[in-house]
């Protein structure tokens, strides 16, 4: 009984260092952020003073309209955005597998725009898009088309910040998924195709449900990353024009830091943890309980 | 950081060597401590920074720049101002921000730290923006503290095509009617765009550019501010008309997609001649004439902003202060208001322009350098700078530039119209006021 104790305590003084580091990194930012979204916060004589406000800054949330916005945007970008990464991740994925060793020097080329840090993407794709002399529009005139304004237009903007975040992140599906590719057991594709099932039979019914809990998990950690997105909307469009392109992200920066309001933004972006928090769950429960 | 050399420092030298031992200041600010200024990344750096280089090679005194974004310096100020110590010694304060160094008590009254310190009296005070009265919580230089120094007079001009107005026999617009029908005259998209604005939502875009439309129409934000009125006017019919004004330069003699439009994209559009009237700040005339970045040298004219019959023309002030934090040491105080001090005089003014600087003095303007061709931005600033008007002068500012920028780009783009769009902005303006705790209220809403 003591030796089943002291393995107990051992165990425990073990943890502690690794608990502590998580709860000065994790838990007291996060405690620290709620606490403030009560708060409204004035500065004076080189202080913070802080003066609770109760739920006033959620219930500020509700007549936002960029907030609104923001959310509703973020979402369509989000779904979009994820959907057409994680297919084209598992088409590249799959390509790759079926080239073998011959595929090492595509697979360095898909991955290349994961590697360049945001900043550049968007001044690259700013200069894309340019109305005036960007690449696209000179291509399109070369067809005789355009120009069209990719970045003013507001039935266009989101769709162009779609496009460069499908361009930036689709690398990370395709990585995720040609593991999950490679992983798959040879032994039970040979067996479907012994039975004679044709190629697209083979990947519906043996590949395509294996490969199913990999395509979740990369859909709900590149949905996670998408709904962090600002670079590429601060350097595109910032915004613009109107609400077309404001994003939840972009929305907490401006009420934050710009508008110099952290307990309203720190509301915001509680709301915003809290939403991702239960779609998240409510997709892991929906998952667990389907492949039981 | 930047430490400025090459041109900057040939440039400075050169005046330095004109300049000789005549500028009596400068045995002023000897034997200072080090001062580190924070400012923005803007077309008048350059000029600033040769002119600290200049005042280094003259007095030996140590001056650092800290070189960031617009959003990026006003961060760094703000995180500066309410630590136990500032780590800047003069704060480059924008015109629109301002406020909330006035009101936070950050900065030290220029009298505190030496009470014989006075303005120059060729320097321009922009509207009073550089005196605080910390009683009436109000800007006024009869009753408040001097707390900066003018640093840039980043006020609105309008560019135009002065080549095609004389090709065309035009004369130069004063009501915003007769500026239209020149736009209209020399419209011919997508190879010449009529007008150019700068309508884009930024952290301060459209709101600057709509001011001078608003104030010139006989609009205002509030009832009066100067005498502490907070009453919400920007729905008034006066804005609306303003705003409409706006919107109609925009779809009749605009770009394909106006609400896009950042100051960058005004600028690219006039120097490779593809625009006939654009309103930017008066900085943006560097490089108007420069054969390197523009096609049209010497084609570019400068005319002050038009103006709703029966109202003054109202250029927007979107200046830069100099302002120096309470929060620093005595000998560091003393060093900045040294560098102030020589900045301000009519000698260093004149070499600021010189520089490719944008000078805070009637006495540049009024120079003989501002009689020379290439310099003719520099006769209509004269004009204009004492015509100026500021957009408001309350901390709560930084709130209602982010309602105001969002309302005003959604009626250009076309999302709401301009009666809504002033309706609901006029609605969130108030509800500012009243979180802030002032005394408001607000108009009617317009009616369709």
């Amino acid at each position: 009984m003591a030796q089943s104790n002291n393995r107990r305590a051992a165990r425990f003084f073990s943890l502690f260092p690794a608990m502590l580091f998580l709860i000065l990194l994790s838990a007291l930012p996060l405690f620290n952020l709620l606490a403030l979204s009560f708060a409204e916060v004035t500065w004076a004589e080189g202080a913070a003073h802080w003066n609770w406000v109760g739920f006033d800054n959620y219930k500020a949330l509700a007549s936002d309209a960029l907030f609104k916005a923001g959310i509703l945007n973020t979402t369509v970008l989000v779904i979009t955005a994820t959907s057409v990464q994680v297919f084209l991740g598992l088409v590249l994925a799959l390509a790759c597998s079926r080239l073998g060793g011959r595929s090492r020097a595509y697979r360095t080329l898909f991955l290349l725009p994961i590697l360049i840090p945001g900043i550049i993407i968007g001044a690259i794709w700013r200069l894309m898009y340019n109305y005036q002399f960007g690449v696209v529009n000179q291509i399109l005139h070369l067809v005789g088309l355009g120009p069209v304004d990719w970045l003013g237009s507001s039935s266009l903007a989101l769709m162009s910040v779609i496009i460069v975040d499908i361009w930036h992140w689709t690398p990370f599906s395709f990585l995720l998924l040609l593991a999950a590719v490679e992983a798959l057991p040879k032994d039970v594709s040979e067996a479907a195709q012994i039975d004679g099932a044709s190629k697209w039979q083979e990947f519906r019914r043996v590949s395509l449900p294996l490969l199913w809990p990999a395509i979740f998990t990369t859909f709900v950690f590149r949905a996670i990353i998408a709904f962090k997105v600002f670079d590429e909307v601060y350097l595109l469009t910032g915004g613009g024009p109107g609400t077309a392109t404001e994003v939840i992200s972009f929305t907490i920066y401006q009420r934050f830091f710009v508008q110099d309001n952290p307990g309203y933004g720190s509301a915001m972006s509680v709301t915003v943890i809290f939403i991702i928090a239960t779609v998240i769950g409510v997709a892991m429960t929906r998952q667990r309980s389907r492949s039981q | 950081m930047i430490n400025f050399s090459g041109i900057c420092r040939l440039a400075a030298l050169s005046v330095t060597a004109a300049f000789g031992v005549s500028v009596a200041t400068a045995t002023y600010a000897q034997d200072q401590a080090p001062i580190n200024i924070v400012i923005n990344q803007s077309p008048w750096l350059a000029g600033f920074a040769g002119l600290v280089d200049l005042y280094k090679s003259e007095t030996g005194n140590q001056v650092t720049l800290d070189v960031n974004p617009y959003a990026g310096s006003l961060e760094k100020q703000r995180n500066a101002v309410r630590s136990a110590k500032s780590e800047y010694d003069i704060l480059i304060v924008n015109g629109i921000f301002y406020p909330e160094m006035y009101h936070g008590g950050f900065l030290e009254p220029l009298k505190n730290i030496d009470p014989n310190f006075k303005l120059d009296p060729q320097i321009y005070t922009y509207d009073d923006t550089v005196c605080f009265d910390a009683v009436k919580k109000t800007v006024s230089c009869e009753t408040g503290d001097l707390l900066t120094v003018p640093v840039n007079p980043n006020i609105t001009l309008m560019f135009y095509r002065k080549d095609l107005y004389e090709e065309k026999g035009l004369k130069v617009p004063e009501t915003w009617d007769e500026l239209m029908a020149n736009a209209k005259a020399l419209n011919n998209p997508p190879e010449m765009i009529g007008m150019m604005q700068r309508a884009a939502r930024a952290t301060i875009s459209i709101t600057w550019d709509y001011w001078p439309y608003l104030i010139s129409h006989g609009g205002s934000l509030f009832r009066d501010e100067g005498k502490g009125d907070f009453f919400v006017t920007i729905n008034s019919p006066e804005a609306l008309k303003a705003l409409e004004t706006y919107v109609s330069f925009a779809r009749e003699v605009g770009p394909e997609n106006p609400a896009s439009m950042g100051q960058g994209d005004l600028i690219q559009y006039l120097v490779t001649g593809r625009a006939a009237h654009a309103v930017l700040p008066a900085a943006a005339q560097s490089q108007m004439d420069d054969p390197n970045k523009s096609a049209v040298v010497g084609k570019i004219g400068y005319m002050t902003i038009p103006h709703a019959p029966g109202y003054p023309s109202a250029p927007a002030l979107g200046h830069w202060l100099g302002g120096i934090p309470k929060n620093i040491d005595a000998d560091k105080k003393k060093a900045a208001l040294a560098f102030l001090n020589w900045f301000q005089k009519p000698a260093t003014q004149i070499a600021y322009a010189e520089m490719g600087g944008s000078p805070v003095s009637a006495a540049a303007y009024e120079s003989d350098f501002a009689n020379k061709p290439e310099n003719r931005y520099m006769l209509t600033m004269r004009t204009a700078s004492p015509t100026a008007r500021r957009l408001w002068t309350i901390p709560e500012g930084s709130e209602i530039v982010a309602v105001t920028e969002v309302g005003l780009n959604r009626a250009v783009a076309g999302e709401i119209t301009p009666i809504d769009a002033l309706n609901s902005m006029a609605a969130d303006i108030e509800k500012i006021m009243v979180d802030a705790g002032y005394t408001t209220g607000r108009l009617p809403d317009l009616k369709n």
